[in-house]
């Protein structure tokens, strides 16, 4: 088991196996299950690692985070947030993009989900910035990148997938206090950005919202961002679990949206439902699969194999953690976010803290970079569902997406480069 | 003789998207009903972390297989749509045949994990056996391979998996 064959097989078919087009989870599976055959572990072992990694009742905040943000989705939560972010920059120079970045920024702390977040606010916003004289790149351009904003800002069910992948040794808490200002910055940079766009462009300004209908809109939607202080609230004061506080999230959205906002229907339920076990199935088996496939890593000493081979190449840490992004924004532009964590923070991890690099730090730059990427051709899911609803051709967004590109990867840097903006809350908030 | 089969699957479909959706309704609200028990009634309840384990995986195993049959799995089709046609079909065969491998797997030692853990309870709640949650795992797997089925011999044009991201 100490050889390097071993190693090669298990990610090299793996590998191979995704680039023929066999569903990510499986080709997991079938790698691991080939790997376990030529080192001679026995099946039975590596089922039972497959389902220990579901029969986790901390894992169980990712469904209900998703549930959660559909009902609020569902509930008319995202044109309340959109009408509630136009109070605040609706009245600048190129307001719409302002709302569009704040309403997302507000979102992402319900919902969590890039494509939840271009789906819900992007089908508003994008026909209205078209209407109102926006470019269409643009409109999807902004829509997009603003929409991964989401997946460092709390709560984030990917933060869960990454403290999971770690071993469940680094706090869902901290995480959750570290996403907020990279999460914000990544959303103030964007609207630095379409300020500049929209001023030479000459972008319309939107009115003044009265102090009245500002009242009102102002407690519809405060209403709804209940569900974030319940979450982060409660996981980060100690009063409930990840678990607990998604599942109240997810009664209480059901009470907000059915009995207060009353745009959610009983009927629909089943619907939702159907759409919610299509979304969390593929995450929770494909991190029943990484068990088995992080079992036979651990087995065969990869994490450790990866840092002596990070340390032949460099023993300067920020070397190492350029060589880490570059990597991780090439993978991130073939493959999605839920993998590449379950892939490479069991890899990666021991490499970066052997540097002195704190978990909870990494796990925010592994967010943010892999967030570029579901932006990025050429597999950029975010990417993909934008184009779709603003009815332009990927090829056309693409070649003015690199304005936001470049706004992203500076975050990236600066949150890589100077680990305060990660870690000051946590640290605040008394420890990690 | 087909739209019989295919009757069957969508009422296996149904069946797997029933039991997902029910386990996650199910969950949400026994959990909120526990921290409920803990901090109102000041009596925690001990089963609702138990149970939620038990439909964890019933959710797990049979929504994952009716996304295989709704094409929702993610996968990357970038390079295999690259591939020139006559390569391309060859492509989907052998995708489809390790889709039936893996299968294979769950139902064989999926079965056999069920033998030896029928008769261990939880030891926080003794009313359910091990080998009953873990009975999805087998059943689930045979029903994939049914889908599988359907797909290869019967609906061939229906997608594998998609590009895309939760």
């Amino acid at each position: 088991m100490g050889g390097i064959f071993g190693p090669l097989l298990l990610i090299g078919s793996m590998l191979l196996l995704v680039m023929l087009g066999v569903p990510i989870a499986y080709a997991i599976g079938i790698a691991t299950l080939i790997t376990a055959l030529y080192i001679g572990i026995p099946l039975e072992a590596i089922l039972l690692k497959v389902s220990d990694g579901v029969d986790n009742f901390s894992l169980l905040a990712i469904p209900f985070f998703v549930f959660a943000g559909a009902l609020m989705a569902q509930g008319g939560m995202a044109w309340r947030l959109v009408n509630f972010a136009n109070i605040f920059v609706g009245f600048i120079r190129g307001g719409l993009a302002m709302v569009n970045i704040l309403a997302s920024m507000f979102f992402g702390g319900i919902s969590g989900s890039s494509v939840a977040d271009v789906s819900s606010i992007g089908s508003i916003l994008i026909p209205m910035m078209k209407k109102e004289g926006y470019d269409d790149e643009f409109s999807v351009n902004i829509t997009i990148t603003s929409a991964t904003q989401g997946i460092v800002i709390p709560p984030s069910h990917n933060a869960v997938i990454y403290s999971y992948a770690a071993g469940g040794a680094v706090s869902i808490a901290s995480l959750f206090l570290a996403g907020f200002i990279p999460g914000v910055m990544i959303g103030l940079s964007l609207m630095v950005l379409s300020f500049i766009i929209s001023t030479k462009r000459k972008y319309p300004k939107g009115k003044m919202v009265p102090l009245r209908e500002a009242i009102r809109i102002s407690g519809q939607a405060l209403l709804g961002l209940v569900t974030v202080i319940i979450i982060v609230g409660g996981v980060i004061g100690g009063i409930f679990t990840a678990t607990e506080s998604s599942a109240i999230a997810v009664v209480y959205s059901f009470v907000v949206t059915l009995f207060v906002y009353r745009d959610f229907k009983y009927r629909q339920l089943p619907g939702l439902l159907h759409g919610v076990v299509k979304t969390v199935s593929i995450v929770m088996i494909l991190i029943g699969f990484a068990a088995g496939f992080a079992y036979l890593m651990a087995l065969m000493q990869v994490p450790a194999k990866a840092t002596k081979f990070f340390l032949s190449i460099s023993n300067n840490k920020y070397v190492i953690l350029a060589l880490i992004n570059l990597m991780l924004l090439i993978l991130g532009t073939i493959m999605d976010m839920a993998p590449l964590l379950l892939i490479c923070t069991p890899i990666m991890l021991p490499v970066v803290t052997s540097f002195g690099i704190h978990p909870v730090h990494f796990g925010i730059i592994m967010m943010l970079n892999l967030s570029i990427g579901l932006v990025t051709p050429p597999v950029g899911s975010t990417l993909f569902v934008g184009c779709a609803i603003g009815e332009v051709s990927i090829e056309r967004v693409s070649r003015k997406l690199w304005p936001f590109w470049f706004a992203m990867l500076t975050i990236l840097m600066l949150v890589t480069y100077f680990p305060f903006f990660a870690m000051w809350i946590p640290t605040v908030f008394g420890g990690f | 003789m087909t739209s019989r089969y295919i009757k069957l699957m969508d009422l296996l479909y149904f069946i797997c998207v029933f039991i997902a959706g029910g386990a996650l309704f199910i969950m949400s609200t026994i959990i909120a009903w526990g921290v409920f028990t803990r901090y109102i009634l000041e009596s925690g309840s001990f089963w609702p972390e138990p149970i939620s384990i038990f439909l964890a995986i019933q959710l797990t195993f049979y929504g994952a297989a009716a996304c295989y049959r709704a094409g929702t799995h993610i996968s990357l089709q970038m390079f295999a749509q690259m591939l020139p046609a006559p390569l391309k079909r060859w492509q989907r065969h052998v995708v489809d045949l390790l889709m039936a491998a893996i299968c294979l797997f769950m139902v064989t030692y999926g079965a056999s994990l069920v033998k030896t853990t029928y008769f261990q309870a939880y030891p926080e709640f003794q009313y359910i056996r091990v080998g009953v949650a873990y009975s999805a795992i087998p059943i689930a797997g045979l029903i994939t391979l049914l889908f599988v089925i359907e797909k290869v011999v019967i609906r061939p044009s229906l997608p594998t998996a998609k590009e895309g991201d939760i």
